[in-house]
């Protein structure tokens, strides 16, 4: 039976090859992990999203630093455990999709490791390689009771923190206008979000950090 | 910002969005908003980035020194892990599940290659390699599947007195 985390599995999945793809070659990649020295602003940004990747996963986050996560990326990316089509996505949008698809693995392993059980398919491999994509796999894998226990239990809590945020601010306020439409309407883009909403940017900016700095204080405290 | 996404996503990958397009000006009041101190940030990404590419470059040398150890090296690491040369040339192919690897196995084999657990781990990951494919056929390769070590110690016929001993994992 199809879960949520399914979709997220499909979503966040490795980016995959394609006919036509123009992949980056060894030195590219380890031309771009170096240029990141010196561009602090790309660096500063996906160490804040690794961040917030972390934030969700309550099992990974007990071990992980951001900076961990965000190292990991690297290292599979540099050693080639994962392509870069770079006709299709640039290269800190390949280090995030990697982090998602990593974290999301690691975080169903630890949270069973947590709970003392070890499921036979985490220890088979596919023939890709490397242990994150077969970890992958085993995510669409929804058979067992305790798959579909575990994803209704992480849906309602995350479900119920997105509500708690919500409920924080008034019926009127942009935060909760921008909650909403994230919640029930699909979107690409920041700029379809707000012109739907009519404001104007730095009014949404605003809005954002307020929603940005509610959201960090739901957090639990370790 | 996927419809197929359950809200949560959505609001992580609009606050990602949000973090990778916001302009050099604007971001560190953003990250300061969402609870970062941006100078932090930038001092743990310098470390994670030089880490990666230590850890990189540390797993390239690994896997070339595994790859390329003359047939009588071979025999002299086997034997000192206690292994079948067999079960050394699978590792070397990456035809083991590396997270199945005990801890403590790892470290002797990195000893062994002069590396690092982190860059010995690095190493062993990937794709089977094609070297474990080498056929005469007109046929396409099949690449052998990747098992579970225990499994690489149990099809190279080790003992289970040899088997338990190498899963041992008290490092």
């Amino acid at each position: 039976m199809p879960t949520d985390e399914d979709d997220e599995q499909r979503e966040d999945e490795e980016i995959g090859t394609q006919p036509g793809d123009d992949l980056a070659t060894t030195d590219e990649i380890r031309k771009a992990i170096r240029n990141l020295y010196r561009d602090v602003s790309t660096r500063k940004r996906l160490v804040a999203v690794a961040a917030l990747i972390v934030r969700g996963k309550p099992h990974l986050k007990r071990q992980f630093e951001p900076e961990d996560l965000f190292q990991e990326a690297l290292e599979r990316i540099g050693r080639e455990l994962r392509v870069w089509p770079k006709n299709r996505v640039d290269f800190p949008g390949l280090v995030i999709g990697v982090m998602k698809s990593w974290s999301h693995s690691l975080e169903k392993k630890k949270s069973r490791e947590d709970d003392g059980v070890v499921m036979e398919h985490e220890l088979t491999s596919a023939d890709r390689g490397d242990d994150a994509p077969n970890l992958e796999e085993t995510a669409s894998d929804s058979s067992t009771p305790l798959d579909q226990l575990e994803a209704q239990e992480h849906d309602a809590k995350r479900h119920s923190l997105l509500a708690i945020l919500k409920a924080q601010f008034g019926p009127q306020k942009l935060e909760t206008k921008i909650l909403e439409t994230i919640m029930n309407a699909s979107f690409e883009t920041h700029e379809e979000i707000r012109s739907a909403l009519g404001v104007g940017e730095a009014d949404y900016r605003n809005a954002w950090k307020v929603l940005m700095r509610a959201a960090k204080n739901l957090e639990p405290k370790e | 910002m996927n419809a197929k996404k359950i809200p949560d996503q959505r609001f992580l990958d609009a606050q990602i969005a949000l973090i990778m397009g916001t302009p050099d000006a604007e971001l560190d009041e953003l990250l300061q908003a969402a609870g970062f101190d941006a100078q932090d940030l930038a001092a743990r990404g310098a470390g994670a980035v030089e880490r990666a590419l230590a850890v990189i470059e540390q797993a390239d040398k690994a896997s070339a020194v595994l790859e390329s150890l003359p047939v009588p090296r071979q025999r002299e690491v086997a034997s000192r892990l206690g292994i079948r040369r067999s079960v050394l040339a699978a590792l070397a192919e990456h035809r083991a599940v590396v997270e199945t690897i005990p801890k403590r196995f790892l470290h002797r084999l990195a000893n062994e290659v002069e590396t690092t657990l982190e860059a010995m781990r690095l190493a062993l990951m990937g794709p089977v390699a094609a070297t474990a494919s080498q056929h005469k056929s007109d046929k396409a390769p099949e690449l052998p599947k990747q098992v579970t070590f225990e499994q690489l110690l149990r099809d190279a016929a080790m003992t289970e007195d040899e088997i338990a001993e190498l899963m041992r994992d008290d490092a």
